[in-house]
């Protein structure tokens, strides 16, 4: 036993280092200032520059990375990225053996990034915009169709997880269907788009202008010379995982003991508040975004998901559990520690025991709460649907609390026009894209300001 | 002793990361195909197309040798829509290439180059995607334009295919899906249409 006491000094030593390194979180939050500040390009040279230095993180830096992408016009290399990042969280349900023992060792951000749940379905939610604005409405009705049967598999494990339990499960939301629904509007099955719209309305997505109605009607629309135009606008910064203090609830202390009562050899665990990881929401006076042409106005955007409340609904619904493993984990160090003390007690070596004693107290204070998240979402995800006549227009994009911009598109009876405009922040004039075959060639595809 | 255990683990689990270097080589012909995981890939879109494409002309030369002419037709192929749940991504490309050559191949059909097609879109100021001749419209407007260029009769039939899946949960973690492949071969001046079906299967396990 001690010969094992300087490779078990050794060992928490490392243990307490690796806890200190920067994590995924810190090393990516540059490209995060540059994307608060309105500069993608930034961003993205950043990203790439870490995307071979995060390891098994990677695919938080492919959403990351799709989001910059998307602000740059980048729509095909965007979707690819959350299409990969969406493969690889699905893949992380299952960490590996050397996951667990470096959670066990050090904190949560050992172990692959699984994501949150609403970032899983963003992600093909993330794809299918981006394909669509890549003139590929085929791909994005497949990612479309991705995001609900991703929503039907999480909704069916939440409801396994919550047997018996009052706790609300997973709340679909209506994204994937609306996308669906403009897709299929746009080849023309009417009836299908207005099913769609059905759906969407039936996770909560009702808005004012009544796509479906529009949807059953488009035939006539088609009839008076003018086209369907939808206008996706991601408005402003999401939230952000940052630590919180959180008590432990006398439930999640009863678990912990009767888990770790099962461990033989394990430490008990203690009551003391643990570190989590709980989303911060970023202000910004960025409002909905009004859409006029010729001077006058044509609609107004509404929220098709609130990208602030699925973030918090998520972080309640994850926090007994992030407690949970808070808790075991401390309970694990503390044996650790205690083990090592002793077997140093026994050869009467009174400064390794303090050494032990001040490397634990190292070990568990460099723990951090896992605040690995997609930061370049945004607040919210809205949506209006304009018509405008066959042809070439003019479209104001006017945010409120934001810098105006005005994009060229040409509108087609038989299909639907789609405009993407990113607003991370207000200071800068948003970034604005119609699809391909929506862009006038002559005017060229970039925002007029 | 539960501490070298510990120590063996992570010294293990480092040296096999440390092996998994990415190699390749090059497989012998009659190898069987790799099975992708998530995904209709190779494995099962070669059996379609190569099972489809001979159905769709077996029932093309039929129609042709009832009409009596004796010239050789020309074809567009159109490329292939996905309505499946999967993005077919660069595969589109793939599948394209195979099903114009399979068809170019039989010799039934003259076939007129995707690019031809494409800069005749263009400059009719639509996208440039043979793909979208599958919307009606597109093409009456595409044909009309090409009979204004080349002559009367100059495309006389677009072939396309349409792509799709659907999925059943088997249990216990596992689903199997099935794919299909719609060929649709429409004469431009009879408007008559052929359609053909293959499809393939594959199980999945989480």
């Amino acid at each position: 036993m001690p010969r094992a006491v300087p490779s078990l000094a050794t060992a928490l030593l490392l243990a307490a280092l690796s806890a200190a390194c920067a994590t995924t979180a810190e090393r990516v939050a540059p490209a995060r200032t540059a994307w608060e500040r309105g500069d993608p390009g930034a961003a993205l040279a950043f990203l790439d520059e870490v995307r071979p230095k995060v390891g098994k993180d990677w695919p938080l830096v492919d959403l990351e990375r799709c989001s910059a992408l998307q602000a740059l016009g980048e729509f095909v290399p965007a979707a690819d990225a959350a299409e990969r990042a969406a493969q690889a969280m699905d893949d992380a349900v299952s960490p590996d053996l050397s996951s667990w023992v470096g959670a066990a060792l050090t904190d949560d951000n050992a172990l692959p990034w699984e994501g949150a749940d609403h970032e899983k379905v963003l992600a093909r939610v993330m794809a299918s915009v981006s394909l669509l604005l890549a003139g590929e409405p085929d791909e994005a009705r497949a990612l479309a169709l991705q995001v609900n049967g991703v929503q039907e598999r999480l909704r069916g494990r939440k409801v396994l997880e919550r047997e018996g339990d009052a706790r609300p499960g997973y709340h679909p939301f209506a994204a994937g269907e609306y996308l669906r629904a403009v897709v299929d509007e746009g080849r023309g099955f009417f009836d299908e788009a207005a099913l769609g719209y059905r759906e969407a309305r039936g996770f909560g997505f009702a808005p004012a202008a009544g796509e479906e109605e529009r949807a059953r009607r488009s035939r006539l629309v088609r009839g008076e010379g003018k086209g369907p135009v939808v206008v996706l606008y991601l408005r402003g910064l999401g939230p952000v995982l940052e630590e919180r203090v959180e008590p432990v609830t006398s439930v999640v202390f009863m678990v912990a003991s009767s888990i770790l009562n099962d461990r033989k050899g394990s430490g008990l665990p203690s009551q003391a508040p643990v570190e989590v990881a709980w989303p911060r929401p970023r202000r910004s006076p960025l409002g909905p975004l009004s859409v006029a042409a010729a001077g006058k106005s044509l609609g107004r955007t509404e929220t098709l998901l609130d990208v602030d409340e699925v973030a918090f609904r998520q972080a309640a619904d994850e926090l007994p559990r992030a407690v949970l493993r808070a808790v075991c984990r401390r309970a694990f160090k503390e044996f650790a520690k205690n083990t090592a003390k002793r077997a140093a007690t026994d050869r009467r070596d009174s400064f390794l025991g303090f050494a032990f004693d001040l490397g634990g107290l190292i070990w568990t204070g460099v723990e951090r709460a896992d605040t690995r998240c997609w930061s370049f979402l945004p607040k919210r995800i809205e949506v209006a649907r304009v018509e405008l006549p066959e042809g070439d227009s003019i479209l104001d994009l006017v945010p409120e609390g934001g810098v105006p911009v005005s994009l060229p598109v040409r509108v087609g009876r038989n299909r639907i026009t789609v405009v993407l405009v990113v607003a991370p922040t207000p200071w800068a004039p948003p970034f604005a894209f119609a699809d391909p075959r929506s862009t006038p060639r002559e005017a060229g595809a970039l925002p007029l300001e | 002793m539960r501490i070298s255990f510990l120590a063996a683990s992570l010294l293990s689990g480092g040296l096999l990361a440390a092996c998994q270097a990415r190699t390749g080589r090059v497989m012998d012909p009659d190898e069987p195909v790799g099975v992708d995981v998530r995904r209709a890939s190779v494995d099962v879109l070669d059996g379609m197309m190569k099972e489809g494409v001979p159905l769709i002309l077996a029932s093309a030369k039929e129609r042709i040798a009832g009409s009596g002419s004796t010239e050789r037709p020309r074809l567009i192929f159109a490329g292939v829509q996905n309505n499946s749940d999967e993005r077919l991504g660069e595969k589109k490309d793939y599948i394209y290439d195979t099903v114009d050559t399979l068809v170019g191949q039989d010799g039934t059909f003259d076939m007129v180059s995707r690019t031809f097609v494409e800069n005749v879109m263009d400059q009719m100021k639509e996208a440039p995607k043979a793909e979208l001749l599958i919307d009606p419209e597109i093409r009456r407007k595409v044909v009309q334009r090409f009979e204004q260029i080349e002559g009367r009769d100059y495309i006389r039939y677009i072939l396309w295919g349409k792509f799709n899946n659907a999925a059943s949960d088997t249990g216990s973690g596992t689903s199997e899906k099935k794919y299909v492949l719609v060929l649709e071969l429409v004469d431009v001046k009879t408007g008559l249409q052929t359609k053909k079906m293959v499809d393939g299967r594959k199980a999945y396990t989480e």
